[in-house]
């Protein structure tokens, strides 16, 4: 069976290397991006069933990049889900508005994010 | 019994039918009547009539018939008006009148006689008027007369003669007789004039002894006779002798449309004499007229001349110019209503000081409403005691000694109201007072107001200004040249407008302009400038006032210097604003902070899980779970070093950091700095560090100059990443070493360089990359506890270089 693909958009290294392995270990087939512009350039040639991404980035944010997926047709059915530091109700209602299936606060257990992606999936 | 009938016109017209008493008359009567009336009908002359009827008893009536007439002179209706009268008295007319009665023209009788059959008088009625011996005493006349009166009595009934007879003292007059046989003793003559205007002045004859004293007499006098015909005018009467003889036998009307008169007092005249020939009494009438010489006005007395019972002869008609009376009566009237209507009170006080007349406006001066209030009552219910005393001794004596004094009392209204009038006392001739008064009180309240006014307004802080409708100042208070700096003589004639200054509000002048020119109030807030070009702000509120034409006189604007309350209002508005962002930066802080906590509490996390999943599973290399448990503890150093930061941040606002020098190789240090903190960066970078100058030792704070530089450098790589390296630049200068960080990064943005030493600021541009907002406070507020400086060079997109500078010492 072919691995599930997820890419994971998130600036700050060491988050970004756990989670990468975490996915890894659950048998994903995970790619990374440290910002919203490279993550667009992975997403030109590799679809992905699923999108993590941080909100705070430099250059392209969180909520810019899924503005920019929902625009293209053929993304704009990932599922998308974000990983944020934010905690005002405002900003995650932002972010399900904008089109995310859900939005993650950090810290967050291993387990919740395994079972949000098993949901989306 | 009374009632109105309408004029007859034609012969047939008849009396049978208007009323039912006319029917009981017998036809001679009746068509004596109907013929009177027709008569009357076009002669406008009243006439009386005696009618005996028999309605179960015999009645006698006395018949007036008064016509009335329009204005030109037709009679419009006859007034009926039938008084009984005694059978006894009715006969005794008869028996004397009863012949003469049937005559057919009464009016042209000038003389009747009643003769025996011997030619003997047996009465003469007019003989006043004419001499009858004299007529018969004529010889031609006399034989012919004789002859006919003869020829009467032989029963040949009625006849007429036409004799020439000469009167004594006059020309030769042709006289018509007619007669009748009344009884076989009794001949009745009437004798008729054929001129008759000649006639009328031979009946007169008999006035002719008494024309010198008629003449002589100051007041008009005339005669009628019964058809209101002149028959006589005394010299006063009628100057001009002309015309007093063309009036003989004329009536007033011929008169006045002769003369050209208003015909309205012809018919007065008529109207007065129709009255006494009914009445028999004598009637008054008042007539004015114009003349060259002046307003003229004479009461007319009009008196009947009766020879026997009820048979009026003439009238006497006299008159007396009443003029000079009527003038003081209209003088007195128009004084009367002068006084009455006058705007100052006047009253009038008889010798015991009470009143005897009092005009509306004294008793309305004084809140009263009845002029009964006072008559009787003295002056002394109008004024308070002490008041009373001052004008009976200090006033009354000057009122005895000059007759008059004029000056102001205080008095008292009927509801005790204080009243101030301005008043004038003149003495009577019989010991009385007139004492004419005006209101002052309000002139006084007036006068205190203004007084008041102006003192307030040249001592109150306000500015008061007054201008012509167009703006220009007409005067200004102390205030002005107080706050302005200029005198009231430099400004009169001048616009407003010269006070205001580059920033003042010109979008506020326009519309507070704008408002003026519709004649409104308004205020408005305005930054002016003063004579020495400081600025002051001013509240100006500005109220138009209009004349009682409703017409725009001027401006009066009061100003208030709200220079102090504005600035405090800036002030306000400012630390406001200030609290505003700060608390903006706090809630950014916040958020900022939670983010940066959050995020390596999140990597702890998710190593910690990953740990559990790898000791769960098999076949997992201990290097990998080593790994983690680094990384674990690589963030608890991050996180401790944000809370450091934080502490760091509290201790500096609560000033409990104290400087411990001691003396270190500031290039060593430096070094140190770099090897430990940034020896090896999660992208590979380094930091470059290079010294210039000659070596030396300074004294510093290592805690607090290492937060300095860590904080530094660390913003050099963290702004910078994938550009170049940074650099780190020692210099030891003469006085003191210099340390420049330099970074190739996103540099900060123009504007937003002021704000990098305030708390919680982050620029525009880093919004997406960690930080507290606090490393930067903490670096300045550490640089000058070592009195060092620190300065900034940025340029967006290419980089930033920060430079410290400190003593050596």
């Amino acid at each position: 069976m072919q691995k599930r693909k997820i890419l994971l958009v998130e600036d700050e290294i060491t988050l970004r290397d756990t989670i990468e392995e975490i996915l890894d270990f659950n048998d994903f087939d995970v790619k990374t991006a440290s910002n919203g512009e490279i993550a667009l350039a992975v997403l030109k040639d590799w679809k992905p069933d699923l999108i993590l991404s941080d909100v705070m980035m430099p250059g392209i944010s969180g909520f810019d990049l899924i503005r920019m997926v929902q625009g293209i047709e053929e993304l704009k059915q990932i599922p998308f889900i974000f990983l944020s530091a934010l905690v005002a109700k405002h900003e995650q209602k932002k972010g399900l508005d904008l089109g995310a299936r859900a939005f993650l606060t950090k810290p967050f257990k291993t387990a919740d994010l395994l079972k949000l992606i098993e949901k989306h999936l | 019994m009374e009632f109105n009938i309408k004029p007859f016109h034609k012969k047939q017209d008849t009396l049978l039918g208007i009323n039912l008493f006319f029917s009981l008359l017998n036809d001679s009567d009746l068509r004596e009547l109907n013929e009177t009336i027709l008569s009357i009908s076009k002669s406008g002359l009243a006439r009386t009539k005696f009618v005996a009827v028999y309605d179960g008893k015999r009645a006698a009536y006395k018949i007036h018939f008064v016509p009335k007439l329009n204005e030109k002179i037709q009679v419009t209706e006859i007034h009926v008006r039938l008084e009984s009268i005694s059978i006894q008295r009715f006969q005794n007319y008869q028996k004397n009148l009863e012949k003469i009665r049937t005559q057919k023209e009464f009016k042209h009788i000038q003389a009747t006689a009643l003769l025996d059959s011997n030619l003997n008088l047996i009465n003469f009625f007019n003989k006043n008027s004419l001499s009858f011996e004299k007529i018969i005493e004529n010889k031609t006349g006399k034989t012919e007369f004789t002859n006919w009166v003869k020829l009467l009595f032989a029963g040949k009934g009625d006849a007429e003669i036409h004799l020439s007879a000469q009167l004594t003292g006059s020309t030769s007059l042709k006289i018509s007789f007619s007669g009748f046989n009344t009884e076989k003793s009794m001949i009745c003559l009437t004798i008729e004039s054929e001129d008759y205007k000649d006639n009328n002045s031979n009946q007169v004859k008999g006035l002719q002894f008494n024309k010198n004293i008629l003449n002589s007499i100051p007041a008009d006098i005339v005669f009628w006779n019964m058809d209101h015909q002149y028959i006589f005018l005394n010299e006063n009467a009628m100057k001009n002798a002309d015309l007093r003889k063309w009036i003989i036998g004329k009536n007033d009307f011929e008169f006045f449309q002769y003369r050209n008169k208003p015909v309205e007092m012809a018919l007065k005249r008529r109207e007065t004499f129709n009255r006494v020939i009914t009445s028999g009494e004598p009637a008054y009438l008042e007539e004015h007229f114009k003349t060259s010489n002046g307003d003229f006005h004479h009461l007319r007395i009009l008196q009947p001349i009766t020879d026997f019972e009820d048979h009026i002869e003439w009238v006497l008609g006299y008159s007396i110019d009443i003029s000079s009376i009527k003038r003081i009566e209209s003088r007195l009237l128009k004084m009367n209503l002068a006084v009455e209507e006058a705007m100052d009170g006047i009253a009038v006080l008889n010798e015991k000081s009470e009143y005897v007349y009092v005009n509306e406006a004294h008793v309305k001066m004084f809140g009263y409403t009845n002029p009964e209030d006072f008559l009787g009552n003295t002056w002394h219910m109008l004024y308070e005691k002490e008041e009373i005393s001052r004008i009976e001794n200090n006033i009354f004596p000057l009122i005895a000694k000059n007759g008059r004094w004029a000056g102001e009392t205080k008095g008292k209204s009927k509801d005790g109201k204080t009243l101030y009038q301005e008043i004038t006392l003149t003495s009577l001739p019989d010991g009385g007072l007139v004492c004419i008064c005006r209101d002052k009180t309000e002139y006084r309240e007036n006068k205190d107001r203004i007084q008041t006014a102006e003192i307030i307004a040249d001592n109150i802080n306000s500015i008061i200004m007054i201008t012509d409708p167009n703006l220009k100042i007409q005067w200004v208070n102390n205030a002005f040249e107080h706050i302005t700096g200029y005198t009231l003589n430099k400004v009169i004639g001048k616009h407003p407008g010269f006070l205001h200054g580059p920033e003042t509000d010109k979008e506020v002048v326009k519309a507070f302009s704008k408002k003026l020119k519709q004649g409104n109030p308004c205020s408005a807030e305005l930054l002016n400038y003063a004579k020495d070009g400081s600025k002051y702000w001013i509240q100006i509120n500005v109220t138009p006032l209009y004349d009682e034409n409703n017409k725009l006189k001027s401006f009066i604007s009061v100003e208030n210097d709200v220079t102090e309350l504005k600035n405090a209002e800036i002030n306000t508005r400012n630390a406001l604003s200030k609290e505003k962002e700060l608390n903006e930066l706090k809630s950014q802080f916040v958020s900022i902070a939670s983010h940066e906590i959050r995020t390596p509490l999140a990597s702890i996390q998710s190593s910690s899980d990953l740990i559990q999943m790898f000791i769960s599973s098999e076949n997992v290399p201990k290097d990998k779970i080593k790994k983690h448990l680094e990384k674990i503890s690589g963030q608890i150093f991050r996180l401790s070093s944000i809370m450091s930061n934080l502490l760091t941040i509290g201790k500096i606002n609560l000033d409990k950091f104290s400087l411990n020098k001691n003396e270190v190789d500031i290039e060593n240090f430096i070094s140190k700095i770099i090897n430990d903190f940034f020896g090896i960066n999660a992208d590979g970078r380094t930091i470059r560090f290079k010294a210039t100058g000659t070596k030396r030792k300074s004294d510093i704070d290592q805690v607090l100059m290492s937060q300095v530089l860590t904080n530094l450098i660390g913003n050099a790589l963290k702004y910078s990443k994938d550009k170049a390296e940074p650099e780190v630049l020692l210099e030891y200068l003469p006085e003191n070493f210099k340390i420049s960080i330099k970074d190739y990064g996103i540099g900060i943005p123009q504007d937003q360089i002021p704000y990098i030493y305030d708390s919680f600021f982050r620029a525009r541009n880093v919004e997406n990359i960690q930080g507290t907002g606090l490393g930067m406070v903490i670096v300045k507020k550490f640089v000058e506890m070592h009195k060092g400086n620190i300065e900034v060079n940025s340029i967006e997109n290419e980089g930033t270089t920060f430079t410290i500078t400190f003593p050596y010492t």
